[in-house]
């Protein structure tokens, strides 16, 4: 056997694993992948998108057990979930200017915690560093009567000038609010 | 006469004097999307336009039943498959379709279509359709202001591609080829020359598929002997467990929850599931 041929291959196996088979993979679990997903959504004239790994909830209570209340969560799985503004936005309110963040909550029965961070490449919680925090917002949770069984991140009631970022998994919907500013709404650019 | 010259002349100039104004770049009422999900080994990517309820009545309604919908707004949905998928039970090859439905109040049909980049459903022509096939629409209870459409449901070889919008959800099951793909060469690197193999990736996916589970019990321990951390040793304590080792998947479960609470501190979510997995075994 050509001894260059073994590592090319375990290299291309890898990769496969890497984008495939490790969907069963806890949202806490380590450097392997859930399946990834990408959603490019325009708001106005502001694009928004946001990169993340899918967990399943795999008939497992997901809120205050597999992912806990008050603590760091990455929102998805493995890499930390990436969020990127073109341009200025206020996320329940305060302030972020364009660029890429990563994103991260932390679950509360009954207000979480939204934290735009900006070490936009961390692997998953582990290296979560609050001094990187740019800002940190409250939201209230909604409960779902039908259960989502993927975890989903959707950007719906979309406006002009504003839109609501939705963090969905299991019975449980965290809403967002996205507003542009109205500068941003307004001028040709 | 005369004055007609006159205004046309500066009219004319008018023309060549006057700066373009600039650009204006408006928001769309129905903004652009992208979507990408894989599903096993398959990359899906769909691209369309959203719009909104905005208080009027949806389907039946804005969009009538019994005709073809562009399922979005402005240019036609369109849907990319990077490998063959079964949609609804239908064989569609790699590539580019147009996504439209047929709404109904108790069935709807999903078509793709081999002309993808059409303008809405204006030039739709069926002769074009690759499939059409059958779904049941279910009603939601939450209100969906914005069409959306999402995959959920990912499994490893099968996700459910959901059309969501008003207090609508049109479920569509995709089934992508894995385990018939992958089995063939985790065998094949598994037994080859080399180091560095992706022992704990094997073991999962043997774990997962039910596959011969003493391969990776194997596995697993070549992944530990490589680095010994809390969800590896996790999965090595499912492994056993399966296999009936009761006390071996007990010192396991141990294990992971010392590595676990190192790692990750004492409200890591591993140590609640090495608990629920001793507890099985003890119960």
């Amino acid at each position: 056997m050509n001894p260059n041929a073994f590592p090319a291959r375990a290299l291309v196996f890898a990769g496969l694993f890497l984008a495939s088979t490790l969907i069963a993979q806890t949202p806490n679990s380590g450097p392997a992948a859930s399946p990834a997903s990408t959603l490019k959504q325009r708001v106005g004239t502001t694009d928004i998108e946001i990169s993340c790994s899918r967990p399943g909830v795999k008939n497992r209570t997901i809120f205050g057990d597999i992912v806990p209340y008050d603590k760091v969560w990455r929102t998805g799985a493995n890499e930390a979930t990436r969020i990127t503004f073109s341009g200025p936005v206020q996320l329940n309110g305060a302030d972020i200017p364009a660029g890429t963040y990563a994103l991260f909550t932390i679950p509360d029965p009954k207000e979480w915690t939204i934290i735009i961070n900006k070490g936009a490449k961390q692997w998953g919680a582990f290296r979560y560093d609050e001094k990187a925090d740019l800002v940190r917002v409250k939201a209230t949770p909604v409960k779902l009567s039908e259960p989502v069984e993927t975890f989903t991140i959707d950007i719906n009631d979309i406006r002009d000038t504003s839109a609501t970022l939705n963090l969905i998994w299991d019975k449980t919907r965290v809403p967002v609010k996205i507003t542009l500013p109205k500068t941003a709404a307004s001028t040709a650019h | 006469m005369k004055s007609i010259t006159i205004s046309a002349l500066l009219f004319a100039a008018g023309m060549f004097a006057a700066p373009a104004a600039p650009p204006l770049e408006f928001p769309a009422p129905s903004p652009a999307c992208t979507v990408k999900q894989r599903v096993g080994l398959t990359d899906i990517e769909i691209v369309y336009s959203r719009p909104g309820v905005k208080d009027r009545q949806i389907f039946g309604g804005l969009v009538p039943y019994g005709e073809v919908w562009r399922t979005g707004a402005n240019q036609a949905t369109k849907i990319v498959f990077s490998t063959p998928v079964k949609f609804n039970g239908a064989d569609v090859p790699a590539g580019t379709y147009g996504l439209f439905t047929i709404p109904g109040e108790n069935e709807w049909t999903v078509i793709l279509n081999k002309v993808p980049e059409q303008w809405g459903g204006y030039q739709y022509d069926a002769k074009k359709d690759l499939v059409r096939v059958k779904t049941t629409p279910v009603t939601i209870a939450e209100h969906v202001e914005t069409l959306m459409i999402d995959f959920n449901d990912i499994r490893d070889e099968s996700a459910v591609l959901d059309l969501i919008w008003e207090n609508t959800l049109v479920p569509v099951k995709i089934e992508v080829e894995l385990a018939g793909k992958l089995v063939p060469q985790i065998e094949s690197t598994m037994a080859g020359p080399g180091d560095k193999k992706p022992y704990y990736q094997a073991a999962m996916f043997y774990y997962d598929h039910g596959l011969d589970l003493q391969k990776a019990l194997k596995w697993i321990d070549a992944a530990v002997a490589e680095r010994e951390t809390f969800y590896i040793v996790h999965l090595k304590a499912k492994i056993l467990a399966k296999l009936g080792e009761k006390e071996g998947a007990i010192a396991a479960a141990k294990r992971s929850s010392e590595l676990a609470l190192k790692a990750e501190g004492p409200k890591s979510g591993y140590i609640k599931m090495n608990n629920d997995l001793i507890a099985r075994l003890n119960g």
